[in-house]
């Protein structure tokens, strides 16, 4: 026997062995311990590969199998099988909290309460439709009703179009076949994904920086920022003699207040970061606190040792007494 | 009818009887089968029955070197494959009657 037909068997027996992956390993070994012989001798007997003689191995595991009276697999084998089973256990899992949940609903399955809900949501993705075909045109969106080109009448049109071919598209959905069905659910979810995007984008974009909202009193009340760790907690003002300057305000080019740092900073002992609830909580007591800077004078990151020692501050960069020699 | 539903049936007893007068290596029984009549007999099936007898104990086997070609384990029936070839003759061939009465009786054409 050549080196390449001792290939090609070990070959065919790899290919029939992955294909009985699913048996114990015990009996699997039984049934193939003769085969590479065995497929020798088939060789030996006439001209072909194997293939040609004896067909694809996946179909030799498949008759092996029932000859050996071992039953056909329950599943597919390999990764198709374990995502099989894995979507099988999540598919029963939610079937025991749709059954579960229906009863506080007043129905006999939670899907029953969403699939009446399923005209409501028809229209709501044809007003969602109506909306992101405005934006996408016409920019920004401005009013809760889409307004293409500032046209209040054109929208209601745009809007009767959208929600009515959405209710048509709902209907005719549960009517169609499988494709179609799964077309208008691929481009729902992308909609929607868009949607959230946006959102999520444009919020995200205005969360930088201070908000100011101008409350009835017509004084502004100031909206501190977040702190964060990139931004600084407090600013030091230092004058020309090196000395902390206390009181000061910061204004831009127009005399809008700059709002830099985190007032109460001074409270926390160390510079870990604040959980939500305490930045929330600060936030709400802190609504007309005005910033002044420093808004820590006692944390003066130039003050000199001598008077204020702090054993576990950091060493200070500025001015500071000479230390004395050990001699 | 599709003959492959029926052969799992009985190739167990098809292959027990082709090694009662000779023993044979797996491509030899294989070829003993189809010149038989059992033509569309399958090279997995005769092996996986094959080995199948063998764990159950009704066969013995042993290897045969071979100067030109691969060495050949040569399957051979012990007392239990021979007792096991004649229970299961007799059953096959009371079997085979029962249908071929019935058959005959309602006038189905051989």
């Amino acid at each position: 026997m050549n080196a390449a037909t001792q290939a090609e068997i070990t070959h065919y027996v790899e290919q029939v062995r992955s294909a009985l992956a699913d048996l114990p390993d015990q009996v699997r070994a039984e049934l193939l311990e003769d085969l590479p012989e065995h497929l020798a001798e088939v060789l030996a007997e006439g001209d072909g590969t194997l293939v040609d003689r004896l067909g694809d191995p996946t179909e030799y595991a498949a008759e092996l199998r029932t000859s050996a009276a071992l039953d056909a697999p329950a599943e597919p084998v390999g990764l198709g099988r374990r995502a099989g089973v894995a979507w099988r256990a999540t598919r029963d899992r939610l079937g025991r909290v749709d059954r579960r949940v229906g009863p506080v609903l007043g129905y006999a399955t939670a899907s029953e309460f969403l699939r009446s809900l399923r005209p409501g949501w028809w229209v709501l993705r044809g007003y969602l439709a109506a909306m992101l075909f405005t934006h996408l045109l016409f920019g920004g969106i401005s009013s809760p009703l889409p307004t293409p080109g500032g046209s209040v009448p054109a929208g209601l049109l745009l809007l009767t179009v959208a929600v009515t071919g959405s209710v048509w598209l709902g209907r005719r959905g549960l009517r169609s076949t499988r494709r179609p069905r799964l077309v208008v659910t691929v481009a729902t979810a992308l909609a929607l994904v868009g949607f959230a995007s946006y959102f999520l984008f444009g919020l995200g974009s205005r969360s930088e920086g201070p908000h100011v909202v101008a409350s009835n009193g017509g004084a502004a009340y100031l909206a501190p920022p977040l702190p964060s760790t990139a931004a600084p907690l407090d600013v030091y003002v230092y004058d020309s003699q090196g000395q902390l300057v206390e009181g000061a305000r910061l204004f831009d080019e127009n005399g809008e207040p700059i709002l830099l740092g985190f007032p109460g900073w001074c409270d926390d002992t160390d510079r870990q970061p604040l959980r939500l609830e305490q930045v929330l909580t600060r936030l709400h007591g802190l609504n007309n606190v005005e910033y002044i800077y420093p808004l820590c004078p006692e944390r003066d990151p130039f003050q000199l040792p001598a008077l204020t020692p702090s054993p576990d501050a950091a060493p200070a960069p500025g001015p500071s007494a000479p230390s004395p020699s050990p001699s | 009818m599709d003959t492959t539903q029926l052969l799992k049936g009985v190739l167990d007893l098809a292959v027990l009887a082709v090694l009662q007068h000779e023993d044979g290596y797996g491509y030899d029984i294989l070829r003993r089968l189809r010149t038989a009549g059992l033509t569309e007999v399958g090279d997995a099936s005769v092996y996986g029955t094959l080995r199948r007898l063998f764990q159950a104990g009704l066969l013995t086997t042993y290897v045969v070197p071979s100067e030109e070609g691969p060495h050949r384990k040569y399957y051979s029936l012990n007392g239990a494959g021979r007792d096991q070839l004649t229970r299961s003759g007799k059953t096959w061939r009371s079997f085979a009657t029962t249908m071929d009465n019935l058959l005959d009786d309602r006038g189905v054409a051989a």
